[in-house]
């Protein structure tokens, strides 16, 4: 065999099986990034590599601080690749057992789930900076694959989906600095590739090559030299250079006109269906509350509203005038607007004619007996109205749509679910509301959905109008405003989605190295052009999927992939987010599966999967998923495992995806793709369009793998914050009814709901600890707020439990605000029914156990057929 | 009435504030926006501090106070004395609020965006030029509104260009009458041939028999 590199330089610290000097090397490295998950600043490595060498023009320009410009030629790369294939053709792999995980009998690893993704190892010297900041962090955009096989046939043989999970336009989390501003554009001439850390310099620096195309272009001067105050600069500090996610400062090429207002229009059901449960009183309120939270720093946010039964109820509101008038329209044929002024309302001007109107709301609907509602003709008034402006539109629907082309038949729906016509129910009824959202996607008009109450309400057909505009799906099937924490509930999640800091007429695209090619797109979104996502509101917690395809075989060591959001922020700024990450890759297939991130797989599947059972059916997209972890599994082990055919009693699988039959299972029985016929159509729509919408790190944990804690038995630290402010939580037990130990009180959060077990004999002491109540006998069955006690000391677990909770809602950047269900053992069938239904390593009557699924894969990879 | 409002720096024409048009405004008025967008690169610290310009079913009147451009597009029925007042309190307002960061180097296209709340309350003030306030302004002698320069827009654009379209016109006759010339020879030759050219081919084939036969015999 050839003689081996020093350290790992040549994979840059990949894991390579066999390889004997790999685990030295990688724990070394593993040690400067195990913090975030990302590689080390070459800085760390700066002894390993010998000092850059010098450019012959070396008067151009400064060097930068530490410059470990270092060409990795691409033949030792190739060696390193072929050795690595020898070693685990001989089977001497001494570390091959390492990222080997033999699943069987035991419980999932379920802590997995906490850990950061597999590291990106790049090869030393690929950014033009050493800078921490230079690579892309998880939150924002990650690959399935953070080690990509360099040919399609490679990919091909692994079965691994390779796809983006992006997150354009995530908020920072709190504590974390506001991301850099840049205010010159530099972009590449050919592919318009964003300037960013890994770009090379060559010709001493007069040229800079793009990293994604390899054209060479120009240095402009002012990277060097500040013509403004006539000094030397230094082009190593530059943002762009130093940070993969900087948001540029958009000159007036980039605007079409001038940046918009922040507009919110309020399009409220208030016929009989909607007033019987309190619908239109609630909303007022919450949006009374949202006020003063809307983005309305310059003074320019526009509000409007209109009530909408058998006919469309406008509101005339007049700066410096407190008395609204309201103004019905009730020929819907040909919808018009009552007064050309007045209806779209500066917020700040008329605020107090909106606080009486939203006052007064609730009593001037609270006897109307009108049955219907005009939905379709209220979108055509709201384009009407903000045809030239654009903005976010909030349509609260509690009864189906019976006026105009778009009505929507309530269907009977009980018979129908768990068969195979359940998937029709899925399906919308007509097209009009898709076309309305491709239409109102030009002039940047977003809708969200409430949905609320247990009418049918054609949720399937409506919530396309969110679906193709970037909006959010809200649903709450049990509201009732009597039910206060259901008004409680209402409030805080629709306050926050208010407040939110959202962009505005937003457009996203995606671009890559040469040789990849963007695939499909999953999301809430309109699809302008190829490769041009529209999004006329784009919410920080909405995430994409992105389908990616090898077109030919790549050469590079390192591919990148770069997101710009094109978009106007509330504050009404233009401007440019741009990300880029890079990844390496390589051809070696243990490396591709030990850098697979499961996480990342689970997201992108589960939205390919809720994608397939919308346009096919729900069957094909259980199958589907089934299917996909099956060959994975089955490609390891053919691929990667002495066994490669032959039956075996355990399931090898890699140690980077030890988690997938479990998050496999998990999206089975998630109420998105649920078989059996206990979730109705509109449970599942707004489930799937959570799953199809949330990223990550909220989609996969909490949402689809609940988060349970034993109350009763907690570490002393745990439910108080560490040095950090952070509270420490509990350690997460399995999803399993075992955990359940008798004398026990446990915590499932899920984000959308909470859910409190107490066993039949838990401590009185505890109970009236945490709720206030002598013992569990009197706790109440139901839903309630989870209450604050205050601070008494015997209030203890109270206390503990309420920091636990707001340390989970902050994970999840408050978009939940869930009610909490009280499950005592013996207590509520139905609870315990929706309890049981999150425990989803235990069998129910729709799926299998986590064990039998283990089973169940094991022997269709035995038998060799599937 | 006062179609749409754009206020500008004069140095770099880099656009301060705007109004925020309704959508029929806004495809209507693309055409003219762009042509205002042509005069904010023209202006100088020497051109006319005030000036209408026509173009199409519109007027376009400006006004430069202090280094800022302040221009309305409006309808041709729009009493001038009224814009340029309505221009004028712009300007004032706008001075008060933000004169002193006009000059900042590293200003961002439409960083007074928020001016566009004043632009339209004001705007509606003079939406209609028979209110008692408007008529009352328009009787009063504030501003001698007949001093004010009128062009055409066709002149403003084209001026300087005309010049060079007229050479270039020229230049492309010329080339044109060239190639005539050539293409008429062409084509006299053409039918020359065709004329006489079968007569004299048996001509001459018929004396060459005639040749051959004295030569042979």
């Amino acid at each position: 065999a050839p003689q081996q590199p020093q350290g790992s330089g040549g994979q840059g610290g990949f894991f390579v099986p066999g390889a004997s000097q790999a685990p030295v090397a990688s724990a070394t490295m593993a040690a400067g990034s195990s913090a975030s998950g990302y590689p080390a600043p070459p800085m760390q490595q700066q002894q390993q590599y010998p000092q850059p060498p010098q450019y012959p023009q070396q008067q151009q320009y400064r060097q930068p601080p530490q410059y470990p410009q270092q060409q990795y030629p691409q033949q030792q790369q190739q060696q390193m690749d072929g050795i690595t294939q020898q070693f685990s053709q001989m089977g001497v792999g001494q570390s091959q057992q390492d990222y080997q995980t033999a699943l069987l009998g035991g419980k999932p690893p379920i802590t997995a789930l906490d850990e950061a993704p597999p590291p990106i190892r790049l090869p030393p010297g690929s950014t033009c900076v050493p800078s921490p900041f230079a690579q892309c962090p998880a939150s924002h955009k990650r690959s399935t694959l953070n080690a990509i096989p360099r040919s399609d046939k490679l990919l091909r043989k692994t079965k691994l989906p390779f796809g983006l999970v992006l997150t354009p336009f995530k908020s920072q989390e709190p504590g974390e600095a506001p991301l850099p501003v840049a205010s010159d554009i530099v972009r590449c001439r050919r592919c318009r590739t964003y300037i960013n850390p890994f770009v090379q310099f060559v010709e001493g620096g007069r040229r800079w090559k793009c990293n994604l195309c390899g054209l060479s272009n120009d240095v402009p001067l002012s990277f060097d030299y500040d013509s403004a105050t006539q000094t030397q600069k230094d082009r190593w500090s530059r943002v762009d250079l130093n940070h993969s996610v900087v948001e540029f400062v958009a000159p007036i090429e980039y605007m079409m006109r001038p940046p918009m207002p922040p507009v919110y229009v309020f399009v409220i059901d208030v016929s009989y269906a909607a007033v019987q449960i309190g619908a239109p009183g609630a909303i007022a309120r919450t949006v009374q509350a949202a006020l003063d939270d809307i983005p309305n720093a310059d003074g320019r946010t526009k509000v409007a509203f209109i009530a909408v039964d058998t006919a469309l109820h406008f509101f005339q509101l007049r700066a410096g005038s407190p008395e609204p008038q309201q103004l019905v329209v009730g020929d819907l044929e040909e919808v018009f607007l009552p007064s050309p002024t007045d209806l779209l309302v500066n917020l700040q001007e008329c605020r107090e004619g909106i606080s009486n109107l939203l006052e007064r709301f609730e009593s001037m609907f609270q006897s109307n007996h009108a049955v219907g509602n005009a939905l379709c003709p209220a979108v055509q008034a709201v384009l009407r109205l903000l045809g030239g402006l654009g903005g976010k539109v909030v349509v609260v629907q509690a009864s189906a749509p019976t006026i105009g082309e778009g009505r929507v038949e309530p269907r009977a729906e009980g018979k129908d679910l768990g068969t195979p016509r359940e998937s029709e129910l899925l399906r919308a009824q007509n097209g009009w509301y898709k076309n309305m959202a491709a239409e109102c996607s030009r002039p940047q008009i977003a809708f969200d959905m409430v949905f609320m109450g247990q009418q049918p309400m054609g949720m399937e057909t409506v919530s396309s109008l969110a679906r193709y505009t970037g909006g959010s799906v809200f649903h709450y099937p049990t509201f009732m405003a009597a039910r206060r924490p259901e008004t409680e509930r209402l409030t805080r999640e629709l306050r926050q989605h208010l407040a939110a800091d959202i962009g505005l007429e937003a457009v996203l695209r995606i671009r890559a190295s040469k040789g990849l090619r963007m695939a499909a797109y999953y999301g809430n979104f309109f699809l302008r052009s190829l490769d041009l996502l529209a999004l006329p509101n784009v919410t920080p917690n909405h995430s994409y999927g992105v389908d990616l395809e090898i077109e030919e075989t790549l050469t590079a060591p390192v591919v990148y992939f770069q997101t710009a959001l094109l978009h106007t922020t509330a504050q009404g700024e233009r401007r440019i987010r741009v990300s880029t990450l890079a990844v390496p890759t390589t051809e070696n297939i243990h490396t591709v599966f030990h850098h697979a991130d499961q996480v990342a797989i689970a997201s992108l599947l589960a939205k390919k999967a809720v994608d397939r059972a919308l346009v096919a059916r729900l069957e094909d997209a259980r199958e589907a998923l089934q299917h996909k972890a099956l060959e994975i599994i089955a490609a390891f082990k053919t691929e990667c495992t002495q066994a490669s055919s032959g039956a075996t009693t355990q399931l090898q699988i890699p140690h980077a995806l030890r988690l997938l039959p479990l998050l496999t299972l998990a999206s089975l029985k998630h109420t998105s793709l649920r078989a059996g016929n206990t979730v109705s159509v509109g449970a599942r729509i707004a489930a799937m369009n959570l799953v199809l919408t949330l990223p990550p790190e909220m989609g996969v944990q909490p949402y689809s793998v609940a988060r349970m804690f034993a109350l009763h038995d907690m570490p002393p630290q745990a439910g108080y914050a560490d040095e950090s402010g952070a509270v420490v939580l509990p350690p997460r037990l399995g999803l399993s009814a075992e955990a359940l130990a008798p004398r026990g009180i446990y915590l499932l959060y899920s984000g959308v709901d909470s859910f409190l077990w107490f066993s039949r004999d838990a401590s009185a002491a505890q109970c009236h600890s945490l709720l206030n109540e002598p013992n569990v006998g009197s706790i109440p069955n139901g839903v309630i707020t989870f209450p604050n006690l205050g601070d008494a000391p015997e209030f203890e677990l109270n206390q503990r439990t309420n920091a636990i909770l707001r340390q989970l809602s902050s994970q999840s950047h408050d978009l939940w605000s869930p009610m909490t269900f009280i499950c005592k053992e013996d207590g509520e069938p139905l609870i315990r029914l929706m309890l049981s239904q999150r425990l989803v390593e235990d069998m129910d009557p729709s799926a299998p156990s986590y064990q039998q699924f283990l089973g169940q894969l094991r022997d269709k990879i035995n038998r060799g057929n599937f | 009435m006062v179609k749409s409002t754009i206020i500008a720096r004069v140095a770099d024409g880099l656009p301060l504030a705007a109004s925020m048009d309704d959508e029929q405004a806004e495809s209507e008025l693309a055409g003219y926006k762009s042509q205002a967008k042509a005069i904010f690169k023209k202006l100088n610290s020497q051109s006319e501090p005030m000036c209408s310009i026509e173009s199409g079913p519109y007027y376009l009147h400006y006004l430069l106070d202090q280094g800022v451009c302040y221009l309305c597009i409006c309808d041709k029925s729009f009493p001038r004395k009224l814009a340029f007042n309505y221009l004028d309190e712009l300007a004032k307002e706008f001075y008060m609020s933000y004169g002193s960061e006009i000059e900042r180097g590293n200003l961002r296209p439409y960083a007074f965006i928020k001016f566009d709340t004043f632009i339209q309350k004001t705007k509606r003030i003079y939406e209609d030029s028979r209110t008692q306030q408007n008529l009352s302004k328009l009787n009063e002698d504030l501003r001698d509104v007949t001093q004010i320069m009128t062009k055409n827009m066709e002149d403003l654009l084209w001026r300087g260009g005309s010049l060079d379209r007229m050479n270039a016109l020229s230049d492309r006759l010329r080339d044109h009458s060239e190639k005539y010339r050539k293409d008429a020879r062409r084509l006299n030759l053409e039918a020359l041939y065709r004329k006489y050219g079968i007569p004299a081919a048996i001509i001459l084939g018929f004396l060459l028999i005639l040749y051959l036969r004295f030569k042979v015999f």
